[in-house]
């Protein structure tokens, strides 16, 4: 990659699904916008070339990776990619929107007749995130054997292959349909702006351009501290 | 049959013909940047016993050395950076006759979660300055780093300058234990700001004054800002900041540092970041970090450590810094101009003596060597001449093919003495 590109084109990550259209129009009412961005076509980067920006869509799990990399200066992201990427980037800016929280949950048929778990050693965990369910286990002082699945986690206890789920919950509607319950929930998350340490330093005005208009945008909703 | 074990461990490289050299002239051309400065080299082994590296991990995380034990059953490590042997050798081995400007270049391991571009094991080239404080000797560790990569050929990079005292002093402004202390200073090390900004407000400190805070923490203030503060370095001089008196004398200091790098000429590469941390538990003054375009991570840091010769028994001033090779090398192949000086070998390209006579062959290839030509030999009974110059150049090298016996050419009919290279006089 040539230098000059390097030094000059602001490069933002944003995530596939349904952070997208909220990072978006985030991104509109900065003046950050540009019409043809969107997550549902063939091509993931997008050069605005007269103002001197570049756009890369990813899936939420690997933007941290891109930006701890400098492949994207900043990036938007939730919280909880963040916990499980636990990659050295710099986080900027509570965004707000896009809250979820994880919780562990476990079939009802495996509560005990007063409706609490069973905890014990040795449980079996389905999870899109290992590394926040073996810190989780861990600070129960438990062992257990995480199993580290992509999608559609709350099958795993439906057909034998673990006993509870480590997931994230919005709204809890997908739990109750599999008659799932929740236990415990942990951290709550929401989107945050995350910078590449490199680029924070030699791109400090371009970066603190947009996150001063973010906070302002932010504030205008009503936004607590950010 | 099963080659497995013809990998090598996670973390680790190989460095090939030509990129072994590359690294090696960096390499050398930083240390000989550095010794203008007067510094000597030392060099301490890799392996330490453990308790001696431990002042340069993180201490409220595991470590990330690499650890194995000795038949008396002694924990030993890798060492994972070079300031803390150093301290160990200074503070038992040399005399007190500060101060000591000592510099290196070696190999250090650090066992981290493996990440692609992160190596565990990776060369560190450095300074420690020991028994010398305040800015004078602060901004002569900042110009030696500046004129090392000068002299390394990087173009474009900048030195993020911060201060241990600004976490010191917030958190005295307000009644604060060890647990907070420690949760402050890794949330800003992460330069978690959204984390930091609720953990304030968490331990009490008003939400305006967490604001401007925040505010001070995440800007950026080049050098020229920094000089115009008034004596006493007030931060309310700039404009859109409250006053925070706790910080004036960071401010304070780092202006005294600024103002003889700008002497230098050299205030350009700098920029006061407050939030700048560095990963050692051990600093105690003045910090830094270096960034160039291109590379996404740091490509060095340091600071003063006044009190980690005091774990060894010693009571020093210290500043110091390390760069990392790799990064400054792969940033230096990014530019065509800068990676052109590391490829080009110093040295006239090496004669191929050939022949099939090799008692012939070695006579003269000693010759040239007692002449400082690199020389190579190839010797084979049914070995022809075509065949032979077909050899030289796929080794770059310019033949000497030397006749056998009785045959029309003898000595003097040989290509290397056309190609005119230094060693010809003598051969």
């Amino acid at each position: 990659m040539p230098m000059q590109e390097l030094n000059t084109l602001l490069t933002i990550a944003l995530p596939k699904g349904k952070l997208f259209e909220p990072a978006k129009t985030l991104l509109e009412q900065c003046g950050y916008g540009y019409p043809e961005l969107s997550d549902q076509a063939r091509t993931l980067i997008f050069e605005d070339q007269e103002r001197q920006r570049k756009y890369i869509i990813c899936r939420p799990t690997d933007i941290p990776t891109y930006v701890e990399h400098g492949a994207a200066d900043l990036g938007i992201v939730g919280k909880d990619s963040i916990w499980e990427a636990n990659k050295n980037v710099y986080e900027l800016v509570d965004l707000k929107f896009g809250y979820c929280r994880f919780a562990a949950a476990a079939p009802r048929a495996a509560l005990a007749a007063d409706g609490s778990f069973p905890w014990r050693q040795g449980l079996r965990i389905a999870t899109k995130f290992p590394a926040v369910a073996q810190e989780y286990i861990r600070q129960k002082g438990l062992q257990a054997e995480i199993i580290k699945l992509h999608g559609n986690i709350e099958l795993a206890p439906l057909v034998g292959l673990a006993d509870l789920v480590i997931d994230i919950v919005s709204s809890g509607r997908t739990l109750k349909e599999n008659d799932l319950v929740p236990l415990e929930f942990m951290g709550e998350a929401t989107a945050r702006l995350i910078v590449n340490r490199a680029s924070y330093r030699l791109k400090s005005r371009e970066i603190n351009e947009l996150v001063g208009k973010i906070k302002r945008v932010l504030e205008t909703e009503g936004g607590e501290l950010s | 049959m099963n080659r497995d074990f013809l990998h090598i461990p996670p973390g680790m490289r190989d460095w090939l013909p030509g990129e072994a050299w590359r690294k090696r002239k960096l390499v050398n051309r930083l240390l000989k940047a550095i010794s203008l400065w007067g510094y000597e080299e030392i060099n301490t082994p890799l392996l330490e016993y453990y308790q001696v590296l431990l002042p340069g991990e993180n201490l409220w995380e595991p470590d990330h050395l690499y650890k194995l034990t000795d038949r008396d059953g002694r924990i030993l490590a890798l060492r994972s950076e070079m300031t803390t042997p150093i301290a160990r050798v200074v503070s038992s081995k040399l005399p007190e006759r500060y101060p000591w400007r000592l510099m290196y270049g070696g190999e250090v391991f650090r066992y981290e979660a493996i990440q692609a571009g992160k190596l565990r094991e990776f060369c560190q080239v450095g300074v420690e300055l020991i028994g010398e404080k305040g800015p004078e000797a602060d901004s002569e560790v900042l110009a030696i780093a500046i004129e090392a990569l000068q002299a390394a050929g990087l173009k474009n990079f900048t030195i993020s300058l911060g201060h241990t005292g600004v976490v010191k002093r917030i958190l005295e402004s307000f009644a604060a234990d060890k647990t907070q202390f420690n949760q402050v200073r890794s949330l800003l090390l992460e330069k978690d700001f959204v984390g930091l900004g609720s953990c304030l407000l968490d331990a009490g400190m008003n939400r305006e004054k967490v604001e401007e805070l925040l505010g001070i923490l995440t800007r950026q203030f080049t050098a020229a800002e920094v000089e115009q503060l008034p004596a006493g370095g007030s931060v309310a001089a700039l404009e859109g900041l409250v006053d925070w008196p706790e910080l004036a004398g960071v401010f304070a200091e780092l202006q005294q540092t600024l103002k003889y790098l700008k002497q230098a000429g050299y205030e350009r590469y700098i920029q006061v970041d407050l939030s700048t941390l560095r990963r050692q538990d051990y600093y105690t003054g003045m910090v830094f970090e270096i960034y160039t375009p291109g590379i996404g991570y740091t490509i060095g840091g340091g600071g003063r450590y006044d009190e980690l010769l005091r774990y060894f028994g010693k009571d020093s001033a210290a500043v110091g810094f390390a760069l990392g090779v790799e990064r400054i090398l792969i940033s230096l192949l990014q530019d065509p101009e800068a990676a052109g000086t590391l490829d080009s070998p110093n040295q006239a390209p090496p004669v191929l003596v050939a022949g099939v006579d090799y008692a012939k062959v070695l006579e003269r290839a000693q010759q040239y060597r007692r002449n400082g030509q690199r020389t190579l030999v190839q010797a084979a009974v049914d070995l022809t001449r075509p065949a032979a110059e077909e050899r030289a150049q796929a080794q770059g090298a310019v033949l000497d093919w030397l006749e056998g016996e009785g045959s029309a050419a003898e000595e003097g009919d040989s290509t290397a003495e056309k190609g005119g290279n230094d060693a010809d006089a003598g051969a």
